[in-house]
């Protein structure tokens, strides 16, 4: 999991930071190695390719490599990593001439954990998923990808913030109001 | 309202279709350019291989699994593979820039280039000279437009060609007519091929410059010496099998 809570880097974090900052490569792998996974869901809920997202994540990677001169100390690597996953990624599917939107395609072998449900119950679970991940789709891109930020990603408000490059103070009203456009699109579908 | 709509959500971020995260270290590390550039040689500075150093890095690289998974997944083509290295050896004495750009096998017409080899070789639609050359699985098609060197090589399962790069050699993936290709540019890097026998050779004495690789309908094609990766796609898109 994250080094980061409540908005600070723990120790452990900033000393590979410090020591990538200094050209220690292996310092830079093991960031790297803590923070792909979510710069790899990041790329690919944008791009729908797994090639795609991992060039992205790779590309990304050297980036930021080489920006960490730039990169203010204490700050969290996570979010800072998605950023400029989103930004490679986003530019691969324009260049690409892609349709913006997120890829929210559904598991069909997922199955909900915790209760043990009935055939009926999974079936209907899976009916609401599907019409939620349609109610998404319908919605702009910028309400799509806070909304992704935060419960596809699991970033807090502040990483939020950084990876989409908001102002701290407005990632809630602009989830807010993401969130009534959603609400809308659900009442909207038959 | 908000609170359920937030289960919601969350409970599909679990449900989404998301394939297996990958191992992008090897790969990343690979990419990372220099962070202190490093002295050019001086020009037309004699150089040489030190071949057995060479045998001996490509030989371990090869004869450990893992190793050899990172190298290919470093560009994801299969018949090639990189492996970056702390410094390149220096040529032979008595090499020279001239002499380094012999050996691209003999001159034929590039009217029959297309089936020289084979395989079936990608044509740019002007050329100034071709050759063909024997000291690869399948053969080599080598293409001359002015300074710019289209080399040719049918596509392998285990990679024929290795290239060993330096840390001032910076490595950039992208997309060549649809394929993943790779960039490297700036620092000169080692090119290496395993011949028909499996042994493994040097490229002559030749120190590559700017090249883009990629692997197109079974073919794994080199061009060298653009001084932009834009150029050197506008070439591959040029190519015709």
């Amino acid at each position: 999991m994250s080094d980061v809570i409540a908005g600070r880097v723990e120790p452990e974090e900033d000393r590979l930071i410090a020591e990538a900052k200094r050209g220690d490569q292996r310092a830079y792998a093991e960031l790297v190695t803590r923070h792909q996974a979510v710069a790899f869901r990041a790329a690919y809920l944008i791009t729908g390719s797994a090639a795609e997202a991992e060039d992205a994540v790779q590309e990304a990677c050297v980036k930021a490599w080489l920006a960490l001169g730039r990169f203010r100390p204490g700050a969290p690597f996570r979010p800072w990593l998605v950023r400029i996953a989103v930004n490679e990624a986003r530019n691969r599917r324009r260049a690409a001439g892609r349709r913006a939107g997120l890829a929210l395609r559904l598991n069909p072998g997922f199955a909900n954990p915790g209760a043990v449900p009935s055939a009926e119950s999974e079936a209907l679970a899976g009916e609401e998923r599907a019409q939620l991940a349609a109610a998404v789709a319908r919605l702009r891109e910028d309400d799509q990808l806070i909304i992704a930020a935060r419960y596809f990603l699991g970033l807090s408000e502040s990483e939020a913030a950084i990876a989409l490059r908001l102002r701290p103070g407005t990632v809630k009203s602009r989830l807010s109001r993401a969130l009534g456009r959603l609400q809308g699109q659900l009442e909207a579908m038959p | 309202m908000s609170g359920e709509l937030e289960r919601r959500l969350l409970a599909l971020g679990s449900a989404l279709d998301v394939p297996p995260v990958p191992d992008t270290v090897p790969a990343v590390l690979a990419g990372l350019p220099a962070r202190r550039r490093r002295h050019r040689r001086p020009a037309g500075r004699v150089v040489a291989v030190v071949f057995a150093a060479m045998l001996l890095l490509v030989g371990v690289a090869m004869a450990v699994p893992p190793s050899r998974d990172a190298i290919l997944r470093v560009i994801g083509l299969r018949g090639v593979s990189i492996e970056r290295v702390p410094h390149l050896p220096p040529l032979p004495p008595g090499a020279t820039k001239t002499g380094a750009r012999l050996g691209l096998g003999r001159p034929i017409p590039l009217a029959s280039a297309r089936h020289a080899a084979g395989f079936t070789a990608l044509l740019p639609p002007h050329a100034s000279g071709a050759y063909l050359g024997h000291d690869v699985p399948g053969g080599r098609i080598s293409i001359v437009l002015g300074r710019v060197l289209i080399t040719e090589f049918r596509g392998a399962s285990q990679p024929i060609i290795f290239k060993t790069i330096d840390p001032g050699t910076a490595m950039q993936m992208t997309r060549v007519n649809g394929a993943r290709g790779v960039y490297l540019s700036g620092a000169p890097h080692e090119v290496l091929y395993a011949q028909p026998n499996g042994q493994i050779r040097t490229d002559r004495v030749r120190l590559a410059g700017n090249v883009l690789i990629w692997q197109q309908k079974g073919v794994i094609v080199r061009i060298e010496g653009t001084r932009t990766l834009a150029q050197a796609l506008a070439i591959a898109r040029s190519l015709r099998g």
